[in-house]
């Protein structure tokens, strides 16, 4: 199959999420190494009254040849603690990020993936699941646990994530101030003490060890948040894990009761309304569009070629 | 591509205890993937007799003789999921293919118009754009084109499949935007959302056509009437044949209508040519 088709269409909406006055203050996006196929996607939080305001958290989307007619793949590049995050990779288990059919069983309605979607609908679904998780299917059994029954320690961990993310903020860049996304509102308010907490307060930590999170580390050490090998250029599309449930935890047995059913995802609608996101702010990086284009034109041959070395 | 002989090996990596739903449907695909690539999207022109020695059984044969002989045929369409919704859009350029400049000009104008549908079901431009492009496109190319390259234009895969995004976004536009009509065929009982069902049946790529998917396709084209013959193993000498009027005539412009059958067979949609 042709590929010029999903690159051009990529391009389109790469060039729109990216021009300053159309862009979405909440995503730093860049083409990895040029490839129309990698994005580097950082995701940003500007609600303050979020457990994610001040992160910088790193992420790569990876897009099929035959986008859009199969979706794409979304990893966070560092371990990030929520219940719909693998710990193994970072992969993202969202219902946008899946194909439709009816087949699943006693899944919340959400929205599926379709040709008609776009990246923007995605990241919007993104960020909404960041504070809305959706505990059905958790990729992290440990993280879903713990944001039912234990939410200072999930968001502890949260908070220590947003620290060490910060580190990743390109050098010279600003997180924006301003948010056009508003998060739904939340019934689980962050206690005040929380965000007096120094960062050497870590109470729970023994707790979290006793949890057995050993992808995550327990501790507050630099070792315990470490980088995936975000290097790793052999993932194949193919052998993602679609599954989004960690059966091996017997979760789902402990767990189905206590579901709340407030927690469901809410669904985000597809084809979001350009005007919202235009609030006419300032772009928060505006790299010059004659550098992106030239960027774009050098690297001309490995912009139609998805997944390099694997083709 | 996965293999046939591989099949097993895929299978054996999983332990049927463990299989989650997702896993269940990515194996599905799996199996549907081989199957589908024995066959090309959209293939050539079978007269009624290939179809007669495909079968055995007595059902069967007396029901696809009584189809006709002569020039009755069927074009097999890959069964990837998408072949009622390809069948349907081969078929439908097929037959313009056959009239005047005017009249394709015509039928073309009059589907643009067709894309007020999409904005009043709330589907973003951007959404919808690249799809709509890719049937004008086809259009403008279709008065100069021999039979053989609107087939092989079908064959490519992104032209045709952006042709059945742009067909399936029209048919879920017209059930969101008469929903009343359709809620009824779609509630179980428990509530059901229109949308929701669109975007798992209607608008998601691979997954195949039910009536009611057939039935807002035609609604939604107002051109075309849709005849589907079921052939299975239902009690009778000959094939049932369930057409789809639209709802509501064209009035804007004055496009020829069009006259479309499908050969369904338990699980697929083929073209049917009497």
């Amino acid at each position: 199959m042709s590929k010029s088709g999903s690159a051009s269409l990529l391009l389109k909406q790469y060039k729109d999420l990216t021009d300053p006055k159309l862009n979405m203050p909440s995503f730093h996006i860049e083409l990895k190494d040029g490839n129309i196929y990698v994005w580097n996607v950082a995701v940003m939080v500007l609600n303050k009254e979020s457990i994610y305001h001040g992160g910088y958290f790193k992420a790569e989307m990876r897009f099929p040849s035959d986008y859009p007619f199969n979706p794409p793949t979304f990893r966070f590049l560092r371990p990030f603690f929520h219940p719909n995050v693998y710990p193994k990779d970072g992969g993202l288990c969202i219902s946008i990020l899946h194909p439709g059919e009816d087949a699943t069983s006693g899944e919340a309605p959400s929205e599926r993936w379709s040709p008609a979607q776009s990246v923007e609908s995605v990241l919007v679904s993104i960020l909404s699941l960041l504070e809305d998780p959706n505990p059905d299917s958790p990729a992290n059994v440990d993280a879903s646990v713990a944001w039912r029954n234990d939410r200072e320690r999930y968001n502890n961990t949260v908070r220590r994530q947003v620290e060490k993310s910060k580190e990743d903020i390109p050098v010279g860049f600003k997180i924006p101030e301003s948010e056009v996304y508003t998060a739904p509102p939340t019934e689980d308010v962050v206690d005040d003490s929380f965000w007096y907490e120094d960062a050497d307060v870590d109470d729970d930590n023994d707790d979290f060890d006793a949890c057995g999170d050993d992808d995550f580390g327990g501790d507050d050490d630099d070792e315990g948040v470490v980088d995936f090998d975000s290097n790793d250029e052999d993932v194949d599309m193919d052998d993602r894990e679609d599954s989004c449930s960690d059966k091996d935890d017997g979760f789902t047995d402990a767990g189905e009761t206590a579901l709340d059913s407030e927690t469901e995802v809410t669904p985000v609608k597809s084809g979001v309304d350009r005007k919202t996101v235009d609030t006419g702010l300032e772009p928060l990086t505006p790299a010059p569009e004659n550098e992106k284009v030239d960027m774009l034109d050098e690297k001309r041959s490995t912009v139609l070629d998805p997944h390099e070395s694997e083709l | 591509m996965v293999q046939e002989g591989e099949l097993p090996t895929i299978a054996a990596e999983h332990d049927p205890d463990q299989l989650d739903d997702l896993t269940i449907l990515r194996l599905t695909q799996e199996i549907k993937d081989v199957e589908a690539s024995k066959n090309p999207l959209v293939g050539d022109f079978k007269p009624i007799s290939v179809l007669l020695n495909e079968y055995k059984d007595a059902t069967f044969r007396s029901k696809i003789k009584a189809l006709g002989g002569g020039n009755a045929g069927y074009r097999p369409v890959r069964g990837d999921g998408n072949c009622a919704w390809r069948a349907f859009a081969f078929r439908y350029f097929e037959l313009l293919s056959t009239l005047s400049k005017e009249e394709i000009e015509a039928s073309s104008k009059f589907l643009q118009s067709r894309t007020g549908l999409l904005d009043a079901a709330g589907y973003s431009e951007t959404g919808y754009i690249d799809f709509v492009e890719e049937t004008s496109n086809l259009f403008q190319k279709l008065p100069d084109m021999t039979p053989e390259q609107l087939v092989s234009e079908f064959n490519n895969t992104e032209v045709s499949s952006a042709i059945i995004v742009h067909f399936r976004l029209l048919a879920a536009a017209y059930i969101k935007t008469h929903a009343d009509d359709y809620l009824p065929f779609i509630d179980d009982g428990e509530g059901a959302d229109i949308s929701e069902y669109c975007n798992r049946n209607i608008e998601a790529f691979s997954v195949e056509a039910d009536h009611l998917a057939l039935s807002a396709l035609v609604n939604s084209m107002t051109t075309v009437e849709l005849g589907v013959v079921y052939m299975d193993r239902s009690a009778g000498d000959e094939a049932v044949i369930h057409y789809f009027f639209p709802a509501e005539a064209a009035v804007e412009v004055d496009p020829p209508s069009l006259k479309i059958d499908l050969l369904y067979r338990p699980g697929h949609y083929d073209i049917f040519y009497k």
